[in-house]
């Protein structure tokens, strides 16, 4: 009785010592794996933003008349942009070469998946970037028309604009990714409409007294001399 | 110009082989004043020039309207008038900045008569008078100069960007005191003609409302006489003043910057500036100035201050935010003019940086103008016109003195950066 009980703890050890050897060397691989691939993607994004700045890349597209990045996004030159992707693209490498060694029976699986998937996460991600542009470019064009339009809710409205490209940019990359369904959708379409409401709101609640002096205008006929005559050129 | 546009080109009548004065109206859908604007060239150039061969011109490419109709008709009443415009199909679509094309086409019939004097009129003037053919012309007859700029008679507090932009920054920039570069009539000498055809001046597009402003900076540029002549007032039918305030800036003052740009060499060594000789006797004009919401302007200014910082904040620096922050916490407070000097050689230098979307930069400035604007409305509205010339003459001074602002941060932009 005892030598079995002793035979039973004996294997069972066994087993988890052996479950535990053949996973370490697969942690470790997949723990240096990162570890090696962070390192070597942040020197290959180093050597990239120093060999472009090397070379005036910024100025020199500036000049060619790639400048749609600059003005949506000042922050985000072009020699940083590259230097991130150089940068993630080795990572997330790493981060495969990993999960393969961590467990060949599942990553293969996994690998596939991904590779299989990753055209649509691209257009995804490509979708989201031009939102983030766009509703970037459009926020800033509606607040300074509506500031010189006298506007009081024009910081509103541009928020408004923003979100409304970015909720919409959001729910087409889901929906390109099929991701969420019929929720993604319902779900758009609720906020598409708070934000519409919320516009219009903004714009009845801040602009009525242009409506209202329009509307006299109107009403006192064309002839009325307008409040300021001072010519400006 | 390029031969493949001298050809497409089309006369409508037989050009004689010289003359010494051309007189050039372009036109794009000035179908109500076009016909005025050249029946007055005409009694101009007989009054005056008699004795002279000249040429009356009508360039239009581009109307959509009856203007052309008018022209032909007044064709028939008047057997030197010439109409200018292109022989394909182009003709009635609508372009930005396409007054330059009829432009252009003017200066090449002037260059091919070989014409003394070329005189460059605005079909949208309501308010000409034959006599300005004369103020235009005689400076460049007689006196040999190259380019005659108008000074329209104008109310005290009438053309502010003018007044508050141009006029100071054209003065500093290229050291000639030319009181109102926008005038949108200019008489020119043959030999500046043939400057501007050769160095495709107006190649590069241009606003309609900054062409003036552009033939005088290059005119200067090129070392060329420059001088004045006061004429009566210029009522404008619709078009320019049907624009929009922000849209106007935009156009004239992206025009004023890229001439800047273009320029660059030329005004980094200018200090100071010298005054421009005049033709004719100012003229008064009579009447009060129209009325001014000065309260309204504050109120765009306070709103621009609350709203736009993050906007400004990618053209101006810490110092002047700041200063604007306190300025728009008062309800009668004074854009100081070296803070407003500063303020448009910032934005002068964000548009050559493309900071951000040149129309969005050139449009954020119109809360900041209209700041400008009622401080200066506030100050001059009970003075006489004689002190608010004084007082632009003061404001020109302070530009001239932040210059080496504008140098520095011009050369070196990342050094006062946020």
């Amino acid at each position: 009785m005892w030598d079995q009980i002793k035979d039973a703890l004996y294997q069972a050890t066994h087993r988890m010592l052996v479950g535990v050897a053949n996973f370490l060397p697969a942690l470790l691989a997949l723990v240096l794996a990162v570890l090696l691939s962070s390192l070597l993607g942040w020197l290959l994004g180093a050597l990239v933003g120093v060999i472009l700045r090397a070379l005036d890349c910024d100025k020199r597209l500036q000049k060619w008349g790639f400048v749609v990045l600059a003005e949506w996004s000042p922050k985000n030159s072009p020699t940083l942009l590259l230097r991130k992707t150089v940068t993630w693209t080795v990572v997330v490498l790493g981060w495969l070469v990993g999960l393969t060694a961590f467990g060949a029976g599942v990553t293969p699986q996994l690998i596939v998946n991904v590779v299989e998937s990753l055209p649509n996460l691209g257009t995804a991600i490509v979708l989201i970037l031009l939102g983030v542009l766009l509703a970037r470019f459009l926020s800033r064009a509606v607040l300074i028309s509506a500031v010189n339009m006298q506007i009081q809710s024009a910081r509103l409205l541009s928020l408004a604009v923003k979100w409304l490209v970015l909720v919409f940019a959001a729910a087409m990359a889901l929906d390109h990714l099929r991701v969420g369904g019929e929720i993604v959708r319902l779900g758009f379409a609720i906020l598409f409409g708070g934000i519409v409401l919320a516009v219009a709101l903004a714009i009845g609640l801040g602009s009525k007294e242009i409506v209202s002096r329009s509307w006299e205008r109107q009403s006192h006929g064309k002839d009325e001399p307008p409040e300021d005559a001072l010519k400006h050129l | 110009m390029h031969d493949s546009a001298n050809q497409r080109i089309a006369t409508t009548t037989a050009a004689p082989a010289t003359a010494e004065i051309v007189v050039g109206v372009p036109s794009c859908n000035h179908a109500a004043t076009v016909a005025q604007v050249l029946r007055t060239a005409q009694a101009g150039l007989a009054e005056f020039f008699g004795g002279h061969s000249s040429m009356l011109v009508s360039a239009d490419v581009n109307s959509t309207d009856a203007t052309r109709a008018q022209v032909r008709a007044l064709r028939e009443e008047n057997s030197l008038l010439r109409e200018l415009g292109l022989a394909d199909d182009t003709a009635g679509t609508a372009r930005p900045g396409v007054e330059m094309r009829e432009l252009r086409m003017i200066l090449e019939l002037a260059r091919e008569v070989r014409a003394r004097a070329c005189l460059v009129l605005d079909a949208s003037v309501t308010s000409m008078g034959a006599d300005w053919v004369a103020q235009l012309v005689r400076p460049i007859l007689d006196d040999q100069f190259d380019i005659v700029a108008p000074c329209f008679a104008r109310h005290k507090l009438d053309g502010a960007i003018s007044n508050g932009i141009v006029y100071p920054l054209t003065r500093s920039l290229y050291g000639k005191r030319v009181r109102q570069p926008l005038g949108s009539v200019f008489a020119l000498s043959g030999r500046l003609v043939e400057r501007f055809l050769t160095r495709r001046v107006w190649d590069i597009e241009v606003s309609a409302l900054s062409a003036d402003a552009r033939a005088v900076s290059e005119a200067i540029c090129g070392d060329f006489s420059v001088c004045q002549a006061f004429l009566g007032p210029a009522e404008h039918a619709a078009s320019a003043s049907s624009l929009d305030l922000s849209s106007i800036l935009a156009a004239v003052l992206g025009s004023v910057f890229d001439e800047m740009n273009h320029n660059v060499s030329f005004w980094q060594k200018v200090r100071g500036s010298e005054p421009v000789r005049w033709f004719g006797a100012p003229v008064e004009i009579a009447g009060d100035p129209p009325p001014v919401d000065v309260h309204k302007m504050w109120e765009s200014f306070r709103l621009g201050c609350r709203t736009l910082q993050e906007v400004w904040s990618a053209v101006l620096p810490p110092a002047t935010l700041l200063a604007l922050k306190y300025l728009a916490k008062d309800d009668a407070a004074t854009l100081a003019d070296d803070l407003w000097a500063r303020i448009v050689y910032d934005f002068a230098l964000g548009y050559r940086l493309h900071v951000m979307n040149r129309g969005h930069l050139l449009r954020a400035l119109t809360p900041l103008y209209l700041g400008w604007l009622a401080s200066f409305v506030r100050e001059m509205s009970a003075a006489p016109a004689q002190q608010v010339e004084r007082r632009v003459q003061q404001l020109s001074m302070v530009y001239e003195a932040q210059k080496p602002y504008l140098i520095s941060r011009w050369r070196w932009p990342d050094r006062f950066n946020p």
